[in-house]
């Protein structure tokens, strides 16, 4: 399979698996300030920033060590214009990771923060 | 959600007040910690988070703000970690509280979320008592070193989780009980007794005098005469340490870090024996940090320096400030801090570089050049401010095998004691409370001769050559010796020893 149908296709399992929990999709391949969230869902009163990373094998963790500290403030920023973009600045927000490996889907809520980096 | 706790920071000896004040708000997740902290409390965010999630409780989703006031006192050291964590956990609502600012909260937490010990919790409980704060939670090993001081609760905690059950009240930590002074007088002990020196009966008499009157001494002698055991007989011989100079000593020793865990207050005088390789800012206290040095470790007690020429010139010139006024300010570019000094100086150096110049056993390889060059590396102004100078010389064997006992130091402390009764019933008025602090003026009034006791202090002072200077010290000591008689007169016999104590400064400084 392609890298592209791949992520694709993790995007939509992870919305699907997330939906189960209980949220509610809000958008998904976000684009802007500079980034892109993959899945931006609403548990509850909470907004979920979600990335999603899929691949066809690795062992659970791969996915996660992916996500590095520039691809966290990348993400970061998307989140940001989308709360600006929304109104929303006052509502909290966190950030999970869902991975799909070979090992299956792991789920990781508040995976990382938006502390000032120092 | 708003939430106050209460922790202390420590600038110098002193504790200071710092409010911390936790607020979520709504947000992308974050937590920021503000209000001028260094390092180590900014990495209390990794600690706190880890904490609090492995206590059973949650990070909650949003925005921490964690303000440390007042946000200009640059606050250092792990201790915020409990405070901020309950902040947290008020602001979150997972404990039911908004304000806990009349509760004293100390800790680092580990990631498990158990308290370990902090740096300097007593002079932090010291300055929380006088701003009128009487609960005091901290962590269980911190607790028997404030477990000295009465009119507060202190509340031992294991972990974070104890500390919030307790707030909540459903398992209430018992309040420790404090000591009284005479509980602790008990556990004093001593490194070195005076029953283990052998022969010595001058140097032992010395050091007696010295003891009695507060008076700093030099001992110059042969390698292996027993000087350094002498010097560590001192802190034995001198009288325990009252209440207050034993809480002076131990915050000292609290905020350096250097005292053992589970000890409570330090009732043995310290015995500070820095090595001759010893630094400025080691002696007098320095670093970054304006941390104290070692005529402060030695606060009311006794600071011996061994090999004293071996010691560099700036590092002895330094200690003359400390020794005149006992106290030292130690400044640096982010701090400034006051320390208290306050020490017996006991010195030991052998006669020359080969060591043996003046003993009856061994003959002495140096040329008169080198002891001289030796001797110089003592300054005079240094040498003026100590008021006994023996010479120690080594003890021939049969002395050793002798059998017979010698006095223990609770023997000597006795009568030390009661010389030292006398000085402070006589100079209560004065501010003052020993012989070695008497200056010009007050020792014309309280160290009168007669006419014999004055003909022979004359003779001594045309024959030996003795400075103005030495003759005030002979007085002083002469002073000792009446006091530790019981006289209130000083007698023609306390002068000549006392003029004894001055007979090094003809043979080698002259």
């Amino acid at each position: 399979m392609k890298p592209y149908a791949l992520g694709r296709r993790g995007e939509a399992e992870a919305e699907a698996y997330l939906q189960a929990l209980g949220m509610r999709t809000l958008a998904r391949r976000y684009r802007g300030g500079d980034g892109e969230l993959d899945l931006v869902m609403e548990d509850g009163e909470r907004i979920v920033f979600v990335e999603v990373k899929a691949s066809a094998r690795g062992e659970a963790g791969d996915g996660m060590c992916r996500v590095t500290p520039a691809k966290q403030k990348r993400i970061i920023h998307a989140a940001s214009a989308f709360l600006l973009e929304r109104e929303w600045m006052e509502r909290p927000a966190r950030f999970d990771v869902v991975e799909i490996t070979a090992a299956g889907l792991r789920h990781v809520p508040c995976a990382f923060e938006a502390s000032a980096w120092d | 959600m708003l939430a106050r706790t209460l922790g202390y920071g420590l600038n110098g000896v002193n504790g200071f007040e710092v409010k911390v004040e936790v607020y979520l708000s709504g947000g992308m997740m974050a937590l920021e910690v503000v209000g001028l902290p260094d390092a180590s409390v900014k990495e209390s965010r990794d600690r706190v988070r880890a904490a609090i999630q492995n206590s059973g409780y949650t990070m909650p989703v949003g925005r921490l703000t964690v303000n440390l006031a007042p946000a200009d006192m640059k606050k250092e050291g792990p201790a915020f970690d409990l405070p901020i964590a309950l902040g947290i956990l008020m602001a979150s609502r997972q404990l039911d509280m908004q304000d806990l600012t009349r509760v004293l909260t100390l800790g680092e937490l580990s990631l498990d979320g158990t308290l370990h010990p902090v740096r300097g919790a007593l002079p932090v409980v010291i300055a929380a008592k006088q701003q009128g704060i009487a609960d005091i939670i901290l962590p269980q090993e911190n607790a028997p070193e404030v477990d000295c001081i009465q009119g507060i609760r202190v509340y031992p905690a294991k972990s974070l989780d104890a500390v919030v059950q307790h707030l909540k009240g459903r398992t209430p930590i018992p309040a420790q009980e404090q000591r009284t002074y005479e509980n602790f007088l008990e556990t004093a002990q001593v490194a070195m007794d005076m029953s283990q020196v052998k022969g010595q009966a001058g140097a032992r008499r010395a050091l007696e005098v010295a003891a009695a009157g507060g008076h700093n001494m030099l001992m110059i002698g042969v390698p292996g005469s027993g000087k350094t055991m002498l010097a560590r007989c001192l802190p034995g011989i001198l009288p325990p340490l009252t209440f207050e100079e034993a809480l002076e000593t131990t915050r000292i020793h609290s905020i350096s870090g250097r005292l053992m865990p589970g000890s409570g207050l330090m009732v043995t005088r310290p015995f500070c024996a820095p090595h001759h390789s010893a630094s400025v800012a080691s002696l007098i206290g320095g670093g970054p940090n304006a941390r104290p040095g070692g005529v402060s470790m030695a606060h009311n007690g006794v600071l011996f320096l061994d090999e004293l020429p071996e010691f560099s010139r700036p590092a002895l010139e330094a200690l003359r400030q400390p020794l005149e006024d006992g106290v030292v300010s130690v400044t640096r570019v982010q701090h400034q801090a006051q320390y208290q000094a306050s020490i017996m100086l006991v010195a030991s150096m052998n006669p020359c570089p080969c060591g043996y110049y003046g003993s009856k056993t061994k003959q002495c390889r140096c040329s008169a050049h080198e002891i001289r060059r030796y001797l110089d590396r003592v300054s005079g102004p240094l040498l003026d401010r100590i008021d006994i100078q023996i010479e120690v010389d080594a003890v021939p064997v049969q002395e050793i095998n002798q059998a017979a006992p010698a006095e223990s130091s609770a023997q000597v402390r006795a009568r030390v004691t009661q010389a030292r009764k006398r000085q402070q019933e006589r100079y209560r008025k004065d501010g003052i409370h020993c012989n070695a602090q008497l200056d010009a003026r007050l020792s014309k009034k309280y160290c009168e001769l007669d006419a014999a006791s004055a003909q022979i202090l004359h003779m001594a002072v045309e024959r030996m050559g003795m400075s103005m200077r030495a003759y005030g010290r002979v007085l002083k000591v002469a002073r000792t010796l009446a006091d530790l008689r019981g006289a209130e007169r000083i007698e023609t016999a306390d002068v000549a020893e006392a003029i004894q104590y001055r007979s090094l400064d003809g043979k080698y400084w002259r």
